[in-house]
C-alpha cells in the first residue's frame, strides 16, 4: 500500500511539475506581453507591388454565410487584378452551391467556384483541391463565417515579403461576442489566445501558430513539406508544425484582425473544442518525437512548441491529477510544504492559475475593462472544456481508412447563428 | 445551537464565496461591456487625420462663407465654440496672406484653427497653435511650429520649422534644413526633405532626401551568376545559408537568399530574389530586384538600388544616392530607425518608428554595421 501510495505521489508531483511549467509559460507570455517589447515588423507594409494570392474558402452547408465572406472579399482593396477567390462547395445539401455560382457568374475573373462530390471529405480535402487551381506564390484561407476587412488581404500578405516566411496567421474576434454568458466567455478566452498567447510567441521568437483560417500560407513551402494532409482533423496544427520543422517561419499580425462566429451553444461548444482536442493530439503523435529529436532549431522555441503541442494532453493529466491527489488524501499520504500548496493552487483552478492572468491583461490591452469582471465564470468554462477534452480523448476513434492509406474523415462543422434571429448583417471593418 | 451555528457557518462560507462572483454577475445581468471589439484598420492610413481634418473644414465652411461680412481674413466661432482664423477666397487666385492677420494677439494666443481658402504666408517664429487648412498654397519661413497642415496645394515650410502632428499636401511638399516633422507627412506630389530634417512617417510617390544631385542611370551590366558556397542549402529558387554569405562583387543571386548571419554583397552586385538575413552590407552600386529583410540592422552603400519593400527590426542606413522603389512601382520601408544620405529618391512609404534622419553619411566601409 506505501508503495502504491509513493507512485501516486511522484505522479502527481510529475503531473503537478508540468501544470508548472506550463503556469510560468503563461507568466512569461503575459508579462511580456504587457512589458515587452513589441514586435509587428511588418504592419507598416501597406504600399508595395504585391504578389498575385488565391484565396480559398472551404464550405459545406454555409447557406447562411457565404455571402457574407465574398461579398466582403469582393471589397478588399487588394488589387483585383493580382487575386483569385476560390470557395470550395464541398458536398453541400443546402443553397450553398447555387449561391457560389451566381457569385461566380457575377464575378468570373476574380471568383472560380469549386465544387467537389467526391474524395475525402473535409476542410484540409478542399484546401487540397483548391490548392491545385491556386494561381500566385500566396494561398490565403478564410472559414466561410468569417467577415475580412478590406485592408486585411494586404496585412496577411505583406510577411511573405520575408522569404523566409511560410504562414502567416491574423486574429480571430468573435463578432457574436455579447449574445449570451458562453460567447462573452469565449471572447475573453478568444482575446487571451490571441492578444496575449500568440503575440507573445511572435515577441519572443518562438512558434506562432497557424491556426487554418484569417492565414496565409506560401505555396512552395506547403509543397516542400508535402501538402494539406488530408487525414488530420486540424490540418493547420499540423501545417505549422511541418513547416517549423522544415525551416519556415511562422508570423502572427496581430493587427490583422478579422471577425468570426463563435459558438453560441454549449453542445456545439463542446463538440468543437472535442475536435481540437483529437486533431491537436493527433498533431503531438504525429510529430512530438520529431520537436524532441531537434529538427528544430532553439532549444526554448523546441521545449514551446512542445508545450504548444501537449497542451490538451493537460486536461486528462489534470483529472488524474485530483484523483492522485484524493487517493493520497483518503490513503493517509503526507504531501505538504510547495508540493501541498502547489497542488492547491493549481487544482482549484482547473490548471493553471495563470491563464486567469492573461485573460485579464488581454482584456485590458483589448481596453475592455469592465467584461474582466466575468472572469470568475471563467473557471466554469474552463471545467467544461476539460471535460469536453478528457471525453473526445477516451472516445477518440480514428476514422476507416482509404483505399492509398489515408484515414477518412469528414466535416466537422460548427453550428452557424447569422441570420433572420441574429438581427442586422454583420459589415466588413473600414 | 450547534445545528444554528453549522448553518450560520454554512452561509458565512457560501456568502464569501458567492462575494467574488458579484461583480461577475453584476456585469452579466448589466452588460455594461458586451460589444464586439473594434477592428478599424483606416486610422492605420497615414492621411487619416488629413482626411478627418478635411471632413471637418467641408462641414463648415460654407457656414463661414455665409457668415463673412468681410472680404478681409477675420476670426469667426464656430456652432462648436472652435475660434478660427478665416481668410476668404481672394479676386486674385494667385494672391496670399498672411495668416492671422487682423487678429489680436490674445485670440492668436488661446489657438485659432486657420481655415483660408487662399494661399497663407506663416513668417519666420510663427507658431501655429491649432490645426491650418488653405484650399490653395501654404508657405512657411524659418523657424515655425505647426500643429498640423493640410493644403490643397503646394506646402513649403522653411529651414528649422516643426510639425507637431501631420502635414499633408495635395501637391508637392518642400521642407527646409534641420527641420523635424513628427507623426506622418504626406504628399499627392513629390515630396523634398533637406539635410537634418527628421521625421518618423513619410508618403509620398516620390520622395526626394537631401540636396539631390543627379539621379543614376538604370544598371544593366552583365553580371556573372554565382554559385552557391558549401554552407548553403538549396532548394529550387531559394539558398538557405546557415552562418554568413559573401556575394562578391559584380555577381548575380537568382534565387530567394536566407541567411542566419551577416550578408554582404559587393560592389555592383545583384540579388534577384528576396532577401533575409540578420545583418546587411551591400557596397556600392548593389541591386535588390525584391524584398530585403533585416532582423537587425541594414546598411546600404552609395548608389544602391532596392526594388522593396525594405524591413528592419533594427537601423537602416542608405548612403548617397540610393533608390528604393520607382514611380509607379511604390514600395515601403520600414525600420526602427533610419538614416538617409543625400540624393536619395524613395517612392512609397516610409516608416521611422523612432526616428529618421537625413544627414552627411561617412564613406562605404563605416556603413557596414557590427555583426549581431
Amino acid at each position: 500500500m506505501t508503495l502504491f501510495l509513493d507512485i501516486c505521489f511522484w505522479m502527481l508531483v510529475a503531473i503537478v511539475f508540468m501544470l508548472v511549467v506550463y503556469t510560468v509559460r503563461h507568466y512569461i507570455f503575459t508579462i511580456n506581453r504587457l512589458f515587452g517589447r513589441q514586435r509587428h515588423p511588418y504592419v507598416d507594409v501597406t504600399v508595395a507591388r504585391w504578389p498575385a494570392i488565391t484565396v480559398i474558402v472551404p464550405s459545406h452547408n454555409e447557406e447562411l454565410v457565404i455571402e457574407h465572406i465574398l461579398d466582403a472579399l469582393i471589397a478588399s482593396d487588394y488589387p483585383h487584378e493580382s487575386l483569385v477567390i476560390i470557395p470550395v462547395n464541398d458536398r453541400s445539401t443546402d443553397g450553398t452551391r447555387g449561391i457560389i455560382d451566381r457569385y461566380g457568374a457575377q464575378y468570373p475573373a476574380l471568383i472560380k467556384p469549386l465544387h467537389r462530390t467526391d474524395g475525402n471529405a473535409g476542410k484540409a480535402a478542399a484546401l487540397r483541391d483548391a490548392s491545385e487551381h491556386a494561381a500566385g506564390e500566396i494561398i490565403i484561407v478564410f472559414d466561410a463565417d468569417y467577415v475580412p476587412g478590406p485592408g486585411l488581404l494586404r496585412q496577411l500578405v505583406a510577411p511573405f515579403f520575408d522569404p523566409k516566411v511560410g504562414a502567416v496567421m491574423g486574429r480571430v474576434v468573435p463578432l457574436n461576442a455579447g449574445r449570451n454568458l458562453l460567447t462573452r466567455m469565449l471572447d475573453l478566452e478568444r482575446s487571451a489566445g490571441y492578444q496575449v498567447d500568440q503575440q507573445a510567441r511572435m515577441n519572443l521568437r518562438l512558434v506562432p501558430q497557424y491556426g487554418g483560417t484569417v492565414g496565409g500560407v506560401r505555396s512552395s513551402a506547403l509543397a516542400s513539406v508535402g501538402g494539406w494532409r488530408t487525414d488530420t482533423l486540424t490540418e493547420d496544427t499540423d501545417l505549422t508544425y511541418r513547416l517549423v520543422i522544415c525551416g519556415w517561419e511562422m508570423v502572427y499580425q496581430n493587427r490583422s484582425e478579422c471577425y468570426e462566429e463563435v459558438p453560441e451553444q454549449w453542445p456545439v461548444r463542446v463538440r468543437q473544442i472535442a475536435r481540437w482536442s483529437k486533431g491537436h493530439n493527433q498533431a503531438f503523435r504525429d510529430h512530438a518525437a520529431s520537436v524532441v529529436r531537434g529538427d528544430m532549431r532553439g532549444f526554448v522555441q523546441r521545449l514551446d512548441a512542445l508545450l504548444l503541442l501537449g497542451v490538451y494532453a493537460m486536461a486528462p493529466l489534470t483529472l488524474l491529477g485530483w484523483i492522485l491527489a484524493l487517493t493520497l488524501w483518503y490513503g493517509g499520504h503526507a504531501v505538504s510544504g510547495w508540493i501541498a500548496i502547489l497542488i492547491i493552487a493549481s487544482f482549484t483552478t482547473v490548471g493553471n492559475f495563470a491563464a486567469f492572468f492573461e485573460i485579464a491583461a488581454a482584456a485590458r490591452l483589448d481596453g475592455h475593462n469592465r467584461r474582466v469582471r466575468l472572469l470568475p465564470f471563467v473557471l466554469f468554462g474552463f471545467l467544461v472544456s476539460q471535460m469536453a477534452v478528457v471525453r473526445a480523448m477516451l472516445l477518440f476513434r480514428r476514422g476507416p481508412m482509404n483505399g492509398d492509406g489515408t484515414r477518412q474523415v469528414r466535416w466537422h462543422k460548427t453550428q452557424r447563428y447569422r441570420g433572420v434571429d441574429c438581427g442586422e448583417r454583420p459589415k466588413a471593418s473600414a | 445551537m450547534h445545528v444554528l451555528a453549522a448553518l450560520g457557518l454554512l452561509l458565512v462560507t457560501v456568502g464569501w464565496f458567492l462575494l467574488a462572483l458579484v461583480p461577475a454577475l453584476g456585469e452579466h445581468f448589466g452588460r455594461t461591456d458586451v460589444g464586439a471589439l473594434r477592428v478599424a484598420s483606416a486610422a492605420a492610413d497615414i492621411r487619416f487625420f488629413a482626411i478627418s481634418f478635411q471632413h471637418f473644414v467641408d462641414d463648415r465652411i460654407a457656414a463661414l462663407r455665409a457668415n463673412s461680412a468681410t472680404p478681409r481674413p477675420h476670426v469667426a466661432t464656430l456652432t462648436d465654440g472652435t475660434g478660427v482664423w478665416y481668410a476668404p477666397q481672394l479676386a486674385d487666385a494667385r494672391g496670399m496672406v498672411t495668416v492671422f492677420e487682423g487678429a489680436s494677439e490674445e485670440a492668436v494666443a488661446n489657438g485659432l484653427v486657420v481655415i483660408s481658402e487662399t494661399g497663407v504666408r506663416v513668417p519666420s517664429e510663427v507658431q501655429v497653435l491649432k490645426e491650418l487648412y488653405t484650399s490653395k498654397w501654404v508657405a512657411g519661413d524659418r523657424g515655425c511650429v505647426f500643429r498640423a497642415v493640410l493644403a490643397g496645394g503646394d506646402a513649403e515650410l522653411g529651414p528649422n520649422s516643426e510639425v507637431l502632428r501631420w502635414v499633408n499636401a495635395g501637391g508637392g511638399l518642400r521642407v527646409g534644413r534641420d527641420s523635424t516633422l513628427w507623426g506622418r507627412a504626406s504628399s499627392w506630389g513629390t515630396m523634398s526633405l533637406a539635410q537634418g530634417t527628421r521625421f518618423q512617417r513619410l508618403a509620398a510617390p516620390r520622395i526626394e532626401l537631401g540636396w539631390l544631385r543627379h539621379v543614376p542611370e538604370r544598371d544593366t551590366r552583365e553580371r556573372v551568376p554565382m554559385t552557391p558556397p558549401n554552407n548553403a542549402a538549396v532548394f529550387s529558387s531559394r539558398w538557405v545559408v546557415d552562418g554568413d554569405l559573401d556575394v562578391p562583387g559584380g555577381e548575380r543571386v537568382d534565387a530567394d537568399v536566407i541567411v542566419s548571419g551577416r550578408l554582404t554583397v559587393g560592389r555592383g552586385a545583384l540579388i534577384a530574389g528576396a532577401v533575409r538575413c540578420s545583418v546587411l552590407a551591400a557596397a556600392e552600386d548593389a541591386i535588390f530586384s525584391r524584398s530585403v529583410v533585416g532582423t537587425t540592422a541594414l546598411a546600404f552603400s552609395a548608389r544602391c538600388h532596392v526594388a522593396g519593400p525594405v524591413v528592419a527590426e533594427g537601423e537602416v542606413v542608405f548612403g548617397d544616392g540610393c533608390r528604393v522603389g520607382e514611380a509607379g512601382k511604390e514600395t515601403t520601408i520600414t525600420a526602427i530607425s533610419l538614416k538617409v544620405g543625400n540624393s536619395v529618391v524613395m517612392c512609397g512609404e516610409i516608416w521611422a518608428r523612432r526616428q529618421g534622419v537625413v544627414c552627411p553619411l561617412p564613406g562605404p566601409l563605416a556603413l557596414a554595421p557590427a555583426a549581431a
